[in-house]
C-alpha cells in the first residue's frame, strides 16, 4: 500500500511541478470590470452546453500536520441537474454525493447524511462553489469571490479569491483546462498552507441526461 | 299626566331646617379632613413609585406547587420580553449590510436599549475552542460514542478519520489534528443543534436570503420592561422614526421587526386610540345630557366629584392593604365605583326639581335612605369577592367597596354644602319629557298579576335558553392583533425560525447535577420524537433549544471520559499504527493515552455560565428558584402540545408548560368563581332587603336586575356569543346599578318622576361610558360593552316595577 502511495506521490509531484512552472499565475489577472470578459462568457456558455461530465480523478491533499500528502483516486461524475458523484477507489472505497442539499456518503445504496443543509455555512458555501464551478455559472460565483481569468493559447485558468467568511479558511481556488471547456485541474489552497489538487483524466462530456442507473446515484 | 304630582311639594324642604340632618354642621369639615388625608397619602404612594402588576400570571391563586412554575415563567418572560429583532432587508446584500449597521449605530446611541447587536463577534469561535477543547473526551458527540461502543472501535474511528482526511472538502480543523487526531472536538461542534430558520453567519452578520432579498438580523435588548406604559409610546415612536430614516436613506431597504414590545406597544396604542375616540364620544354625550338637564356646568363637576374621591380612596386604601395592585383591579374596580354616579344624580335631580325654598340638608334627607340602601346593597354584593381565594378578586372587593363608601361620603357630606343655593331654573328640564312618557307607558301596562305571569314566563324562557350557554375562556380572545403585525410576524418567523414563548418545558432538580441529568433525559426523548414528527404548520422538523448538548452533566462527562480511556488504552497499538500510517507523528498514540489518563477535570454549570460560550443560551438557565434549580427547553412554533406533553409523563421534574392553556384554565376558574359569587351576591342582597323590607317588596326590588341579567345573557347566548369572565363581572355591575334603580323607586314614595329622571340620567351615562365600548376593536371589550348596554337597558326599562303606588 505504502509503496503505491509513494509512487503516486512522485508521479503527482512531477506533474504538479510541471504545470506550476509552465503557467502564468492566473491571480495576476483579476477581473475588475463588472461584466465578465468575453473569453469567460464564452467558456461559461460552453460549460452550459453539457449536461454531464465523467472523468477519473487523482486528488492530492497536503495537510501540514501529516508527514506526507494523502492521495485519492476514483471516478468523478458531474450532472448539471443532480450534482457531483465522487467515487473513491483507493486507498479505500467510498461514495460521496454532493448536491445543493449537502454532502452525503452513499453506503449500500443509501444516502447517509454527512453534512446536512444545516451544516456550517462555510461548508455549504464551499459545496455550492464546487457545483457552480462545474456548471460554468461564473457570474454567480462572483457574488462571493473575486474572479481572475487568464487565457493562454488553448489553456484557460479561472481563479477564485474568496471574500468574507470563506476567506478565513480558503486562500484561493483555481480551475484550469483547455478550450472549449475541458476541465483539467482544480486546486484549492487553504490559508494555513494546506492544499488540495484534483486532476481529471479521460474526461468525457455529454449533452444527454444521465442514464437511469446513474440517476440512482443521487437518490 | 294628571296623576303625576308636581315635584316641588316635598314638605320637608323648608329653608330653615339647616339642622334637619343630624351632624349637618360637622359633616363637611369632617369629610374635608378625610379627603385631605387621602390626597396626601395618594401623593405619598405616587412618590414612592407606583407599582402596578400587569402580569396575568399573578391572577393565579397561590397554590403551592404552582409557585415554582409561576416564578420560572416570570423569570423567563422577563428575559425574553425585552428582546427586539429587526430584519433589515434589501435586494443587494451590500446595501442591507450597511443599512443594518446604520440602524444598529443609531440604536446604540439611544438610552432605550442596553444591547444592540448587528455583528456576530469573531472571537466567538475562539471562545468555544478555549472553553470546550480541554474537555473534548468528556463531551463526545453521539456519532463518536456509537463508534466507541462498537467491538472494533479503533478501526471504526480510524476509518472515520480517513474519510474526513481524504474527502474533497477542505479540513477546517487541520491545526487541531496535532492535539485531537481523531477529531473529537469538530465532531462535538458539528453535533450541536444549529439555529432554526434561514439565518446563517455571512461575513460576521446573521443573514437570511429569501426570494431575492437579503436580510440581516439586528438584535436589540430594551433597557426597560416592555410593559412599562410610560415609555412605550416614546420608544415605539423613536423606533419608527429610526427605521423610516434608514429605509429612506438606503434605497430599497425594508425593515421588519418583532418582539413582545411590538405587541405591547401596539396594544397600548390601540387602547389609547379607542379611549380617545370612544371616550371622547361618551364624554360629549354625557356633557350634552347633563347640560340639557341641569343647564349649569357646576352640577357636572359636582356629579363627578364622588367618583373621583371614590377612586382616590379606593386606590389609597387598597395600596395600603395589598402590596401590589393589579391592572385588572383598577379597571374593574373603577367601573364598579362608577355606580356611585347614581347617588349624585339622585341628589342633583332632587335639587333641580326643587324651588326657592330649597335647603341642601333637607334635600339630603329626602334621598338619604334610598342612597344609603343603594350603597349597602352594592357593597354587600361586591364584598363577597373578599372570601374567594383569588388575589385579584379580593383586591376588587376592597377597591370597589372603599371607593363606593367614599363616593357615598362625598355625596352625603358635601353635596348639601356644594348645592346650597336653590336651582336657577324653575322650568322642567328638557330631559324630563321622556321620563314622563316612560312612566306613563308603565302605568298603562296590564294588571299586576298579568305582568307577574308574563315576567315569570320571560324568566323561565331565559333560563331555558341559558342552558345552551357557551363559554370561551381562551385568552387569545382578548388580543386584538392587527393583520399587518401578524403577517410581519409570520414572515420573520419563517426567516429566523421562531421559538414558542408561551409553551415550553420546565426542568427542575434538587441539585444542579440532578437538573443537568434530567435535562439530558428530556432532550433525548425530544430528539427521538423530533426525528419522526414534523410541525403541524408545515413540513419542517420540530426544533428545540435545550442546554443539554452545551452543558453536559458530570455523570455524562465521566461516562464519556472512561469510554474513551477504555478504547484508547485497550487498542493503543491499532490506533497508534493507524495514525502513523496516515502520516501523523510517531508519538501521537502515546500522547493520546496521556491525554485521557490525566485526572478528571469537569466543567461546571457556573463555569459555563461565566464563559462567553453560554451567551446565546443563557435565557434557558433560570438558576435557583426557592430550593430548586430550574432550566427551560424551548420548542419551535407549531409543535403539537399534547404529543410533547405526553413525552414526559414518566419523567418527574420535567413539565411541559402551556401558558396559553394555563391562562385559559385560569380565566375559566375565575369565571366560575365569579359566577358563584354573583349568585351569592344576590342572596346576600336579598337577605338584607328582607331585613329592611317585607318579602314582597324585597322580591320586587331584586327581580328587575335579576331579570335584566337573565335577559342580557339570554340575548347574548341566542345571538351566538360565547361568554367569559368579563361578561360575568358585568353581571355584577348590572346588579349593583339595577338594585340602585329599584331601591330609588321603592324609596321614592311620591317623587316618582324625579327618581325616574335620576335613574334615566344614570342609565344613559352608564350606557354612554360603558355601552360605547362595544364599538371597540378588542373583542373582549366589545362584549363587555354589549353586556352592559343590554343589562343596564333592561334594568332601566324594568326598574319602575319596583315603584310603590
Amino acid at each position: 500500500m505504502r509503496v503505491v502511495f509513494i509512487v503516486f506521490f512522485v508521479v503527482m509531484f512531477i506533474s504538479v511541478a510541471r504545470s506550476v512552472f509552465a503557467t502564468e499565475n492566473v491571480f495576476d489577472h483579476p477581473i475588475t470590470e463588472k461584466a465578465l470578459p468575453q473569453g469567460l462568457t464564452e467558456l461559461s456558455r460552453k460549460f452550459g452546453e453539457f449536461q454531464s461530465m465523467r472523468s477519473d480523478f487523482v486528488q492530492t491533499k497536503k495537510i501540514s500536520v501529516l508527514k506526507f500528502p494523502l492521495i485519492t483516486k476514483g471516478g468523478f461524475l458531474y450532472a448539471s441537474d443532480y450534482g457531483v458523484s465522487w467515487k473513491i477507489m483507493t486507498p479505500f472505497e467510498a461514495e460521496i454525493v454532493i448536491t445543493s442539499a449537502g454532502y452525503f456518503e452513499r453506503k449500500n445504496g443509501e444516502m447517509l447524511t454527512e453534512t446536512p443543509a444545516s451544516a456550517k455555512p462555510q461548508i455549504l458555501r464551499y459545496l455550492n462553489t464546487f457545483l457552480l464551478l462545474f456548471s460554468g455559472k461564473f457570474d454567480e460565483l462572483g457574488q462571493f469571490f473575486s474572479l481572475s481569468f487568464l487565457q493562454n493559447g488553448n489553456d484557460w485558468y479561472i481563479g477564485l479569491t474568496p471574500r468574507g467568511e470563506l476567506a478565513k479558511v480558503i486562500q484561493n481556488i483555481q480551475l484550469s483546462g483547455s478550450v472549449p471547456a475541458r476541465v483539467k485541474k482544480l486546486s484549492i489552497k487553504e490559508v494555513n498552507g494546506d492544499f488540495t489538487k484534483i486532476k481529471f483524466y479521460d474526461t468525457a462530456y455529454s449533452t444527454k441526461s444521465l442514464t437511469e442507473s446513474e440517476q440512482k446515484l443521487f437518490q | 299626566m294628571t296623576q303625576l304630582t308636581p315635584p316641588n311639594h316635598s314638605p320637608n324642604l323648608n329653608k330653615n331646617s339647616s339642622n334637619s340632618f343630624p351632624l349637618g354642621n360637622f359633616l363637611p369639615v369632617f369629610w374635608l379632613s378625610i379627603v385631605v388625608v387621602l390626597l396626601v397619602s395618594t401623593a405619598f404612594i405616587f412618590n414612592r413609585g407606583l407599582q402596578i402588576e400587569t402580569n396575568l400570571l399573578s391572577l393565579l391563586p397561590s397554590f403551592k406547587e404552582e409557585i415554582l412554575l409561576q416564578k420560572s415563567a416570570e423569570r423567563f418572560s422577563n428575559q425574553v420580553s425585552r428582546r427586539l429583532f429587526f430584519l433589515v432587508g434589501n435586494k443587494s446584500e451590500k446595501d442591507s449590510r450597511s443599512a443594518a449597521l446604520k440602524l444598529a449605530g443609531k440604536f446604540k446611541k439611544s438610552e432605550y436599549f442596553n444591547s444592540v447587536q448587528a455583528e456576530v463577534k469573531n472571537r466567538q469561535l475562539k471562545a468555544w475552542y478555549e472553553f470546550y477543547f480541554p474537555y473534548r473526551h468528556q463531551i463526545i458527540a453521539a456519532e463518536i460514542r456509537n463508534l466507541l461502543n462498537q467491538e472494533d472501535a479503533s478501526e471504526q474511528l480510524l476509518l472515520r478519520l480517513q474519510k474526513l482526511l481524504y474527502s474533497p472538502l477542505p479540513l477546517y480543523s487541520a491545526q487541531i489534528l496535532k492535539d485531537d487526531p481523531l477529531l473529537f472536538f469538530p465532531s462535538f461542534l458539528a453535533s450541536l443543534p444549529k439555529p432554526p430558520g434561514k439565518l446563517e453567519v455571512i461575513d460576521g452578520m446573521l443573514t437570511a436570503r429569501e426570494s431575492g432579498m437579503s436580510y440581516i438580523l439586528v438584535n436589540v435588548k430594551l433597557s426597560d420592561d416592555p410593559f412599562k406604559i410610560s415609555h412605550q409610546l416614546q420608544i415605539s415612536r423613536y423606533i419608527k422614526q429610526v427605521v423610516e430614516a434608514v429605509e429612506s436613506e438606503i434605497y430599497g431597504t425594508r425593515i421588519l421587526s418583532s418582539g413582545v414590545f411590538r405587541y405591547a406597544a401596539a396594544g397600548t396604542a390601540e387602547a389609547q386610540r379607542e379611549v380617545s375616540s370612544i371616550g371622547l364620544g361618551s364624554l360629549i354625550g354625557i356633557l350634552v345630557l347633563m347640560l340639557l338637564t341641569f343647564r349649569s356646568p357646576r352640577q357636572i363637576i359636582v356629579a363627578f366629584l364622588p367618583i373621583v374621591v371614590g377612586i382616590f380612596a379606593a386606590f389609597t386604601v387598597s395600596s395600603v392593604v395589598f402590596p401590589k395592585l393589579h391592572l385588572l383591579t383598577l379597571v374593574f374596580g373603577a367601573s364598579l365605583i362608577g355606580v356611585s354616579i347614581d347617588y349624585a344624580f339622585h341628589y342633583l335631580v332632587k335639587h333641580r326639581m326643587s324651588t326657592d325654598d330649597w335647603n341642601g340638608w333637607a334635600g339630603l334627607n329626602a334621598v338619604y335612605s334610598a342612597v344609603t340602601m343603594g350603597l349597602i346593597t352594592s357593597i354587600l354584593g361586591y364584598a363577597g369577592f373578599y372570601l374567594t381565594p383569588f388575589p385579584v378578586l379580593q383586591q376588587i372587593a376592597v377597591f370597589s367597596s372603599v371607593g363606593l363608601l367614599a363616593a357615598y361620603g362625598t355625596v352625603v357630606c358635601w353635596f348639601p354644602v356644594l348645592m346650597k343655593n336653590p336651582p336657577k331654573y324653575a322650568s322642567q328640564p328638557l330631559t324630563m319629557l321622556p321620563v314622563y312618557w316612560f312612566l306613563r307607558l308603565f302605568s298603562n301596562l296590564p294588571r299586576q298579576s298579568f305582568m307577574t305571569a308574563g315576567l315569570l314566563l320571560v324568566g323561565v324562557g331565559c333560563v331555558l335558553n341559558l342552558m345552551s350557554v357557551q363559554y370561551n375562556d381562551d385568552i387569545r380572545a382578548l388580543e386584538n392583533l392587527s393583520p399587518e403585525l401578524k403577517t410581519e410576524e409570520e414572515k420573520i418567523r419563517k426567516l429566523i425560525g421562531g421559538l414558542d414563548i408561551s409553551r415550553f418545558i420546565v426542568v427542575r432538580g434538587e441539585t444542579v447535577e440532578e437538573l443537568l441529568q434530567l435535562q439530558e433525559k428530556a432532550t433525548l426523548l425530544l430528539k427521538k420524537y423530533a426525528k419522526t414528527n414534523i410541525l403541524t404548520s408545515g413540513d419542517r422538523q420540530i426544533y428545540f433549544q435545550s442546554l443539554a448538548p452545551f452543558l453536559v452533566s458530570r455523570k455524562t462527562q465521566t461516562e464519556n471520559l472512561s469510554l474513551s480511556r477504555m478504547v484508547f488504552i485497550d487498542e493503543t497499538e491499532t490506533i497508534a499504527q493507524g495514525l502513523a500510517d496516515l502520516g501523523f507523528e510517531d508519538d501521537i498514540g502515546k500522547r493520546l493515552i496521556e491525554e485521557v489518563s490525566q485526572p478528571e477535570q469537569y466543567f461546571t454549570a457556573s463555569q459555563w455560565l461565566e464563559s462567553p460560550v453560554s451567551e446565546p443560551l443563557r435565557h434557558l438557565w433560570l438558576g435557583q428558584i426557592d430550593s430548586e434549580y430550574v432550566s427551560l427547553i424551548m420548542l419551535s412554533n407549531g409543535h403539537d402540545p399534547e404529543a410533547v406533553k405526553s413525552l414526559f409523563r414518566l419523567l418527574p421534574g420535567v413539565e411541559y408548560i402551556n401558558q396559553l392553556e394555563r391562562f385559559t384554565a385560569l380565566f375559566k376558574l375565575y369565571r366560575e368563581e365569579t359566577t358563584r359569587f354573583v349568585a351569592l351576591a344576590y342572596v346576600i342582597v336579598f337577605i338584607f332587603l328582607l331585613w329592611k323590607y317585607h318579602f314582597r317588596k324585597a322580591v320586587i326590588i331584586l327581580v328587575p336586575p335579576a331579570l335584566a341579567t337573565l335577559l342580557t345573557f339570554s340575548v347574548l347566548t341566542f345571538s351566538g356569543q360565547s361568554l367569559n369572565i368579563f361578561n360575568i363581572v358585568s353581571a355584577l355591575l348590572i346588579l349593583g346599578i339595577g338594585v340602585d334603580y329599584t331601591i330609588f323607586f321603592a324609596e321614592s314614595k311620591n317623587g316618582a318622576e324625579e327618581t325616574g329622571l335620576a335613574i334615566m340620567l344614570s342609565a344613559l351615562t352608564t350606557l354612554l361610558s360603558f355601552g360605547l365600548l362595544f364599538l371597540s376593536q378588542t373583542p373582549a371589550l366589545a362584549t363587555v360593552g354589549l353586556t352592559i348596554t343590554l343589562g343596564i337597558g333592561f334594568a332601566f326599562v324594568l326598574s319602575p316595577l319596583a315603584r310603590t303606588r
